[in-house]
């Protein structure tokens, strides 16, 4: 199942091969949690699993209090935990995925942070720009444990072949048409420039939207954009559709997974929205690099800062004082930040990335500088953050996908494809108040 | 002889059953305990995991139910909802193409096979088990990421015909093919019909077969003649099985698909729209309500098998 898996893995924080280890639950310890011990779940791949387990030693050591973990990969993570919820015997302590934690908190399962901060969880040594990630209607539901972005990732190696100039920063939508076409051409028969976005949401509409001053979702879960917007962002890619500038609808099969199927890996296609280099770069023996999505006329970026993924306890949480401290350890524990590096996105704040600096590697200092970069271009937006994603998020998403898909596949005239998605997408937020 | 005389002769003179002793139906009711004793790890299974989850999921059907709260009643609100979603009608709608397609694709397969099969070969054993095989592994996750691989832009399948300077299409990623590579999986795991019919075609009485060959009747007169009237409970048996596993197919549209049933809802098979509905949007009622019109529809179905089938199945007598 895909709940927003792949906007969240675009992100350009490294996010290591998070959902790639899709191996079964360690054994869950059925005794339940006393006093002095806590259950934590979280989804990983290898290099999160041992990075957090040796952040929970670090966590024992200080407070003597026992972490059982619990981890696998994201592939049915939501499925277990809401059977748990439902069961009502959830972790005490859960990895929660950014754009899901509106939903859990809208049923009342979440506790409210807010008496944790500041005397437990120092919320302030994050980044200003993420402090509000877990918050829904005010009150805080969550806390980021790492911080990303969506950026455009391409292929260097074939801008080389083809002797055509890499992206610059301050490219625009046209500067990212007439690259693509060229590319298109450059490339030869069944490739293409890049791949077709009108159905990505977090990785190309959401900017696009942002940088006119508007947005995917208002802060009371409403669509915050137009009808005719939407029809303007479907005219956009179907234009670069009709002159070869993007590939054709039936590549986007397999570009929800970071495998060699993708489009990128296989050199069918030179530029993707919603991948990392940290997922990809390692696929392949070509150079890849990472770029801001297209500006607006206006020059702003549009991006939107995100939490990465949450961490999270339920209201029926055993231990809820520890689950406190052990968040605490993630956002401001130097020796913990230390131990889990990068492998949880980028740290979410500047004395975490000072700590960390010394040690990195160069794909990680490349996702790092960019993040920077991309933090200061934000800044320079002048836009409010973005909302959290509301409730009925992960249907909304599979609307723009299915809508996006129909005019691809010219099955659907615009028109009909944008009243389809806001018939089904406002349905979908209505339906979960 | 008259009519009364006999009727009697016929009907053999019916002794009714004499009330038995209240000692000998205790008798009888502690025997029946042991039985229950010993059938009780099925029994427990039975209640535990079949029927008590399925009453359950019954009252569900009739609920909202997100996983998280306690679910609300709401009636049969999720029923009548089933048939204005529009997703639900194209998930049937692949559903049925899907099992008028793939069943008869493979049971025609297998009998095809069972026939070569069935001529006295030498290593019979060897080629029973080779083409058992795509079976074993069944519906297995493995076998579809494989076919998956296969008909992949540039799979097996498309190399192939690239040496004859054919460009195939993307089987996968094309909304008018990606449901026919499911179907054509579906086919070629033949194996356990195949089973069956060699085991039906070992059967049959070679006297009609002699007494064939003596008249001069052709290969395909036997096979339509004898062969196949012959073993229509096979075929109808192995009918029922496999549009009950038809309808029930989730793995192999899950995996192809990536778990969306895409392209734009192309092998949405029913099954798996009910597991998107369930755990992606977390409607376990109207989820719960899906999984009970599918065991109505499967019950219609078999239903109307049975009926048909005093029509052109032949027990021998």
């Amino acid at each position: 199942m895909s709940i927003s898996r792949r906007g969240l893995f675009g992100l350009a924080g490294g996010l290591a091969a998070a959902s790639v280890a899709g191996c079964g639950f360690a054994p869950t310890n059925s005794g339940g949690a006393a006093n002095n011990s806590l259950t934590f779940r979280w989804w990983g791949g290898e290099a999160r699993n041992k990075a957090y387990q040796n952040a929970l030693q670090i966590f024992t050591q200080k407070t003597g209090t026992k972490v059982d973990a619990q981890y696998s990969g994201y592939d049915g993570y939501f499925n277990k935990l809401n059977t748990e919820f439902a069961g009502g015997n959830p972790p005490d302590l859960f990895q929660m995925d950014t754009a899901l934690v509106s939903t859990y908190a809208a049923q009342g399962v979440l506790t409210d942070l807010s008496s944790f901060i500041p005397s437990t969880i120092h919320l302030d040594t994050l980044y200003p720009a993420v402090r509000q990630a877990g918050a829904v209607d005010g009150k805080t539901y969550g806390v980021p444990s790492g911080s990303g972005f969506a950026p455009i990732l391409y292929d260097k190696t074939i801008f080389e072949q083809a002797k055509i100039p890499v992206p610059p920063d301050t490219w625009t939508w046209d500067d990212f048409g007439r690259i693509a076409g060229e590319l298109s051409k450059a490339m030869g028969q069944g490739k293409y420039g890049a791949l077709d976005a009108s159905k990505d949401d977090s990785g190309a509409l959401q900017p696009w939207l942002r940088q006119r001053g508007k947005d995917l979702y208002n802060a009371e879960g409403k669509l915050a954009f137009t009808k005719d917007d939407l029809a303007e962002w479907f005219a956009l890619w179907d234009k670069l559709r009709k002159a070869g500038a993007i590939c054709p609808p039936e590549m986007l099969s397999s570009t929800d997974s970071a495998t060699g199927n993708h489009p990128l890996i296989s050199g069918s296609i030179a530029m993707t929205t919603g991948w990392g280099l940290a997922q990809m770069a390692p696929l392949t023996q070509h150079t890849l690099d990472i770029v801001v999505v297209p500006r607006g006329s206006n020059g702003k970026t549009g991006q939107a800062l995100s939490g990465g993924v949450l961490l999270c306890i339920p209201v029926k949480s055993k231990n809820p004082e520890a689950a406190a401290k052990l968040i605490d350890l993630f956002v401001s524990d130097v020796e913990a930040i230390k131990a889990m590096a990068m492998t949880r996105g980028i740290p979410p704040s500047s004395k975490a990335l000072e700590a960390l600096t010394p040690t990195l590697t160069a794909s990680d200092k490349r996702d790092v500088t960019y993040a920077q970069y991309v933090a200061d271009e934000v800044a320079k937006d002048g836009l409010p953050p973005a909302p959290t994603a509301p409730p009925g998020y992960n249907d909304a998403k599979t609307a723009l996908d299915a809508a996006a898909k129909q005019v691809a596949f010219g099955k659907m005239s615009i028109p009909d494809a944008v009243a389809q998605y806001f018939r089904d997408a406002e349905a979908a937020l209505n339906g979960a108040k | 002889m008259s009519e009364n005389s006999g009727t009697a002769v016929l009907d053999p003179p019916v002794t009714e059953p004499q009330a038995a002793p209240v000692r000998r139906k205790r008798k009888r009711h502690k025997h029946n305990l042991a039985g229950y004793g010993f059938l009780a790890p099925w029994l427990i299974g039975l209640f535990a995991f079949t029927l008590i989850p399925m009453v359950y999921s019954l009252y569900l059907s009739l609920t909202k139910f997100n996983l998280l709260t306690a679910p609300q009643w709401i009636g049969v609100e999720n029923y009548t909802r089933l048939f204005s979603d529009e997703r639900y009608l194209q998930s049937i709608k692949v559903t049925l193409l899907y099992v008028v397609t793939s069943v008869p694709l493979k049971l025609a397969a297998a009998l095809l096979v069972a026939v070569a099969l069935n001529r006295g070969l030498k290593a019979l054993g060897f080629y029973r088990a080779t083409f058992y095989l795509p079976s074993l592994l069944g519906a297995s996750v493995a076998v579809s990421v494989m076919w998956r691989q296969i008909f992949s832009r540039d799979g097996l399948v498309n190399q192939f015909l690239g040496l004859f300077g054919i460009q195939g299409a993307d089987w996968i990623g094309d909304p008018r093919y990606a449901m026919w590579t499911l179907v054509l999986l579906s086919g070629w795991q033949f194996g356990t019909p195949m089973l069956i019919f060699l085991a039906g075609l070992k059967q049959l009485p070679q006297d009609l077969y002699e007494a064939a060959a003596i008249d001069g009747a052709g290969r395909f007169t036997v096979f339509f003649k004898i062969t196949l009237p012959l073993l229509s409970p096979m075929v109808f048996f192995n009918l029922v099985l496999e549009t009950i596993n038809a309808f029930q197919t989730f793995t192999p549209a899950y995996v192809i698909s990536n778990g969306l049933g895409g392209p734009i809802d192309s092998t949405l098979l029913y099954t798996l729209y009910l597991y998107l509905k369930g755990f992606g949007s977390m409607q376990m009622g109207y989820a719960s309500a899906m999984a009970w019109v599918l065991f109505a529809v499967i019950g219609l179905f078999t239903a109307v098998y049975f009926w048909s089938a005093r029509r052109w199945v032949n027990y021998a007598d």
